[in-house]
């Protein structure tokens, strides 16, 4: 785990006060902080400084936080950024983890939330995915499938993979955002012993469209020992930007 | 009678549009609040003993807590209308 003095973050919001007091904020635990009041702003700042971890605000003047996510994922598609929306007038989770954000929250948001999700995000995939993050009651939603290959899958797109998460389809039963899960994804051929772990699910579908099946969003919290190294790499070998992909 | 009217079309605005849009102007100053509120309560509770003033700044985040929650349950209403800016 990296110690936040090495950590650079550069924190995005026109909103003066929000963004001096977040600033404040991760000063005091130890990280390297820098500000930008735009989406241009903070764009030339990534582009002539190193920077580990991006929060930015959607809606600003003088490029939004949506435009930014865009052109820095050109730059960098492995530099995670932490994203603020309302949920009623910018952008939707579903688009926001497409489009690559690691971790979306809905304002007004929890302080000690954010700093966890920037702890994360700076972590790597080993650190995130080696620990169990809770114990399995009876009541706990899961989904326990059989899928084709991971090609055939992804290609039919009844599950895809991003560099945080995963999509499933799912045609009934759909867990609500929030919801933790236990998933077993069992793949038919190959030599994938499949995908099995526990998440958190980030957003459902429940009406598909031609192109977006139903199904849901999951980001992965846990995975099993016996598939993570060979996940993790199969991840790296797609080299998406993609968090969770929409479909 | 709506006042709001779009740029484009002068068509009056929809009150679902109207109220999204209220929602969404309430939550950046509301995180604001909670934000500060939050690393103050922090400090002050931190001092030996707290500040004198903690139970009362306690007082003002629950306040503030409860307008979250009840804009969280807002928010939810709309996903389940299926307002599709709301999908959240």
């Amino acid at each position: 785990m990296r110690e936040p003095k090495d950590v650079v973050v550069l924190i995005v919001d026109d909103e003066e006060a929000l963004r001096q007091a977040i600033v404040f904020d991760f000063q005091r635990k130890g990280f390297q902080v820098l500000e930008a009041e735009s989406g241009n702003k903070a764009l030339e700042i990534v582009k002539k400084t190193k920077v580990d971890v991006v929060l930015t605000d959607v809606r600003m003047p003088d490029g939004g936080g949506v435009e930014l996510l865009n052109a820095v994922k050109k730059l960098n598609p492995q530099l995670p950024i932490v994203m603020f929306i309302t949920g009623f007038a910018d952008m939707t989770l579903e688009d926001a983890y497409d489009q690559g954000a690691d971790a979306v929250f809905s304002k007004p948001f929890d302080r000690k939330a954010l700093l966890g999700a920037v702890l994360k995000a700076i972590s790597s995939d080993e650190e995130k995915w080696s620990a169990r993050k809770f114990e399995r009651i009876e009541s706990d939603f899961s989904i326990d499938i059989t899928c084709p290959d991971l090609g055939t899958s992804i290609k039919g797109r009844a599950l895809n993979l991003g560099r945080g998460g995963m999509f499933v389809k799912l045609d009934k039963d759909f867990p609500a955002a929030g919801t933790k899960i236990f998933f077993q994804i069992k793949l038919e051929g190959g030599n994938s012993n499949g995908i099995s772990g526990q998440g958190l699910v980030r957003w459902s579908r429940i009406h598909a469209s031609q192109d977006f099946p139903s199904g849901c969003g999951i980001e992965f919290e846990f995975l099993d020992d016996s598939i993570r190294k060979r996940l993790i790499e199969i991840i790296n070998d797609l080299k998406t930007h993609k968090f969770i992909p929409k479909n | 009678m709506n006042s709001h009217m779009s740029e484009s079309s002068e068509k009056p605005v929809q009150p679902e549009e109207n109220e999204r849009q209220f929602l969404h102007d309430l939550a950046t100053p509301l995180t604001t609040a909670f934000f500060i509120l939050d690393v103050v309560l922090d400090d002050l509770q931190k001092e030996s003993p707290p500040h004198s003033s903690c139970p009362r700044l306690a007082q003002a985040y629950a306040a503030v807590e409860k307008i979250r929650i009840l804009l969280q349950n807002r928010r939810k209403v709309l996903i389940e209308q299926g307002v599709p800016s709301a999908r959240t």
